[in-house]
């Protein structure tokens, strides 16, 4: 394997607990990441995120199969964990010391210290102000900061990151998306974020996997997902009973309300126009809805398999 | 590795006041307070007087020593542990609650943490042990002084070496004491993953080796097995007061229960003690690594 793959899972399995108490948190899942990506993790609450993580970093033993990063058992070679940070779920620390003297624990424990590093990533998380503050103080996104400034600790190559924007306003999230984005940018960095905010996977991440139940139902660029589908093109127009029989021997149609459906690429909407009015038609309104990644990950999740046109979740675009 | 001890001591221990303070401050913060009422009450009346030397042995070196009896001898260990094992309990589970293992990559570098732990943890005990002991012995010294009472053996290089031996001695079998001690913490907030638990399982385990001649003597009785007792030997309480006795008579500690044959030497006894420290470690460690760190 090339030190371009950064993650491979290989048939990772992991059940907790024996006999009838036993939950299957994985099942077989086979994953491959490559240097440089910011990949997303997505999947609803209890569908195996965290438990990935944990296998990865070797929190927890694999029931079967092997988590290998940058070509390396993590179970056999735990060594190769000096180039991974991490913030598995929430991030936690000793309430009793303030942020600096946490930040030098775990930098002294992980054989890393550096005053001038842990002062440069205060200062990059934005709590130098608050260094001093004992950490049972701080707030949810505070504590979050803080946990990514340790996971950077020790200038890792490959970051992985668990739900980082729980606890942030929105202008942490967003401080947050361009961090990492630049982290994977400027750095180099190989950026794992397990979300279940889609919007910000969306902004943030080059390829996403979606995983439910254990399982990964889908894996592939986030422009690939996203085109996945036939698109759709809502009209408004009249007449309407006109319009149908114009448009349906072209296209698939439908009507919902005063709107037509056409099961069209949006790169056909000018032909879809052109008919409308050569054939006199007065056209009041046209709307090109996209699948985004949120109907994308409904659909994934609640069936494991893609539907096609759900609804409800598509983004407008008016024309 | 110092990385490790200094991140244990300055940073963890030093700076959790509250428990450092409470449960190793007692010791020293606890005697000191009773010498001083104790003088005061001296002033009050002539019988009163009389109470530093009802509470001392009336010899520094005597009371100096008798401090570590608290973690060496039943029955004074059998409560005297229970502060220790709670500062060693709280240093082991403390990182479940904190939930901060989960920080610690790789895996491989936990053993390393869980041994720096009772470096540190036991260090620590032992200097509150020590700073207990010089103050009952400088507090007792001028206690007796004030209100003129007799209090020796007087200062001489020979009664100095003769005292720095014994308390070199006995400072040693208290390590053992505690590294044991630190082993059941260990153990047992590992396999609990809670302070508390942590605390009741070690205090058990403290308990069951303090009470272990009686345990074996129920049981003989019980099973009609006589050389059930010799088991005795086996236990730290024993060969931590066997290598005592060696140090002090000479001998070995031939204590008369039924059934009870075993005169184990001084070496014997110290391996058997160096046996249970790397076994109780060694098997923390061992349930440490293939635990899954799941908080």
């Amino acid at each position: 394997m090339s030190e371009k793959t950064a993650i491979r899972l290989e048939n990772l399995s992991k059940t907790f607990g024996r006999g009838k108490k036993a939950v299957q948190a994985l099942v077989n899942l086979d994953l491959e990441i490559q240097s440089g990506q910011v990949f997303g993790f997505l999947g609803p609450n209890g569908a195996g995120k965290t438990t990935t993580i944990r296998l990865l970093v070797d929190l927890i033993r694999p029931t079967k199969g092997a988590a290998f990063i940058y070509g390396q058992d993590v179970r056999r070679n735990p060594g190769v964990l000096r180039q991974v940070g991490a913030l598995v779920e929430d991030a936690t620390f000793y309430g009793y010391l303030n942020g600096r003297e946490n930040l030098e624990v775990l930098a002294r424990t992980a054989g890393n210290y550096c005053p001038k590093r842990i002062e440069a990533l205060l200062e990059q998380v934005g709590l130098t102000g608050e260094a001093n503050r004992r950490v049972s103080s701080y707030s949810t996104g505070m504590k979050q900061r803080l946990g990514i400034a340790g996971a950077l600790l020790g200038d890792p190559k490959l970051l992985i990151l668990d739900e980082p924007t729980n606890g942030l306003d929105p202008g942490g999230r967003q401080e947050m998306r361009v961090f990492i984005r630049g982290l994977a940018k400027q750095a180099g960095v190989t950026v794992f974020l397990s979300s279940h905010l889609l919007h910000e996977v969306e902004q943030v991440c080059d390829r996403v996997a979606i995983i439910n139940h254990g399982e990964i139902v889908r894996e592939g660029s986030v422009s690939d997902l996203l085109a996945e589908g036939q698109a759709q093109l809502r009209v408004q127009v009249s007449p309407q009973e006109s319009a149908l029989q114009v448009l349906q021997e072209t296209w698939e149609v439908s009507v919902d309300g005063e709107w037509i459906i056409i099961s069209a690429p949006p790169e056909e909407s000018h032909l879809v126009v052109e008919r409308l009015v050569t054939n006199d038609i007065h056209v009041h309104q046209v709307i090109v809805r996209k699948r985004s990644l949120e109907e994308f990950f409904i659909d994934a999740t609640q069936e494991g398999v893609i539907t096609q046109g759900s609804g409800g979740n598509m983004e407008d675009d008016h024309v | 590795m110092f990385n490790l001890l200094r991140a244990e001591w300055w940073i963890k221990a030093a700076k959790n006041y509250m428990l450092t303070s409470f449960l190793l401050g007692i010791l020293p913060v606890g005697f000191a307070s009773l010498i001083i009422i104790f003088t005061i009450m001296g002033y009050v009346s002539e019988t009163m007087r009389q109470i530093p030397s009802a509470f001392s042995t009336g010899l520094w070196t005597s009371d100096m020593l008798s401090i570590w009896a608290v973690v060496i001898s039943f029955p004074g260990n059998l409560f005297g542990r229970m502060m220790p094992l709670a500062f060693m309990a709280v240093g082991f589970a403390g990182e479940y609650q904190w939930g901060t293992w989960k920080n610690i990559l790789p895996r491989n570098r936990r053993p390393m943490l869980i041994a720096s732990k009772l470096v540190i943890l036991i260090t620590i005990v032992m200097l509150s042990l020590v700073l207990t002991s010089l103050i009952v012995g400088v507090g007792w010294s001028l206690s007796h002084h004030i209100h003129d009472l007799l209090y020796g053996p007087a200062w001489s290089g020979e009664v100095l070496v003769e005292f720095l031996k014994l308390y070199a001695q006995t400072m040693l079998i208290g390590l053992f004491s505690l590294m044991i001690l630190g082993g059941f913490a260990a153990l047992s907030a590992i396999v609990t993953r809670s302070i508390l638990g942590g605390l009741l399982l070690g205090f058990f385990f403290s308990v069951i080796d303090a009470m272990s001649l009686g345990a074996l003597l129920f049981l003989r009785n019980l099973l009609q097995v006589p050389e059930l007792t010799n088991l005795y030997q086996y236990t730290p309480t024993y060969n931590m007061d066997n290598l005592r006795y060696w140090f002090i008579h000479g001998s070995a500690n031939t204590i008369v229960v039924p059934g009870f044959t075993a005169e184990p030497s001084m070496g014997a006894s110290f391996a058997i003690l160096i046996m249970w420290v790397i076994g109780l470690v060694g098997l923390a460690i061992l349930i440490f690594q293939r635990q899954d760190i799941t908080s």
